[in-house]
């Protein structure tokens, strides 16, 4: 019976694919994605433990041929986090009271912005590519995958929210 | 690196940089608990603030009660 056991988590060990296992090498990088998208400590926090209960519910629906599976993992934690955000942003509505106002979005014009802010204010389908882009060293076509949209629509957000965010940090070209 | 990535002029990449992110220790179990007492903890507005209710408006905190009482005596009197 406990060699049995023994077997069992030896092979549970051995499967790259178990959640265990994904869990160690991706959560990091799925916090770092999301908290700098929404920065939000505690949503972050939350939405690494969905990404990965989602995925133990799901994946016998991941296919390696289609898709890795870090872009696997980002395109779940994406969504979660989309769906979370526009949740928040209907309870916002309802019930302003209960939220405070993200300071950063008063940052006069006249101040400088810091990388932070300027992330923040960037929209939210260009700030999703260039998250992606530069901090995660994602491909063109993965980022198409991640967040469901065109090739051609990545390439053209890239090209903007560059500009936006040279304009926004001074930064020459 | 990415092909991408090479288009990021250096000041800008310098810039982002400077955004690092600490991910904190996160268990792979999450509990509904430990969910709903962040929830509550959350910082929250005022909600004196809706009022606009300052510390140094007296006649305010002294005047909303009394609105408050005058509409409540009020009430059965609009429902008939």
């Amino acid at each position: 019976m406990n060699s049995n056991k023994e077997i069992n988590s030896h092979m549970e060990k051995q499967d790259p694919y178990s959640v265990e296992t994904l869990f160690v090498t991706y959560k990091t990088a799925i916090y770092q994605f999301v908290y700098r998208y929404c920065q939000d400590e505690q949503m972050s926090f939350d939405l690494v433990q969905d990404t990965f209960i989602r995925y133990s519910k799901y994946q016998e629906h991941f296919d390696e041929k289609k898709s890795s599976m870090k872009t696997y993992l980002f395109r779940m934690a994406y969504q979660l986090m989309i769906n979370r955000l526009n949740k928040r942003n209907r309870m916002k509505k309802l019930l302003p009271f209960l939220y405070i106002q993200n300071q950063r979005d008063n940052v006069s014009t006249e101040e400088k912005l810091t990388v932070q802010a300027a992330i923040q204010q960037l929209p939210a389908e260009q700030r999703a590519v260039i998250l992606l882009t530069y901090y995660h060293d994602l491909t063109q076509k993965e980022i198409s995958e991640i967040l469901g949209i065109p090739l051609g629509t990545v390439k053209s957000r890239l090209h903007a929210s560059l500009k936006k965010l040279r304009k926004m940090l001074e930064v020459g070209e | 690196m990415s092909k991408s990535k090479s288009e990021f002029p250096d000041e800008l990449k310098n810039k982002l940089d400077e955004f690092q992110v600490r991910a904190p220790d996160i268990p792979l179990k999450r509990s509904r608990w430990e969910r709903l007492a962040n929830w509550i903890h959350a910082p929250a507005k005022n909600p004196l603030d809706v009022l606009r209710v300052k510390g140094d408006s007296i006649i305010k905190v002294v005047l909303y009660p009394s609105v408050l009482i005058f509409l409540i005596c009020l009430a059965p009197s609009l429902l008939i």
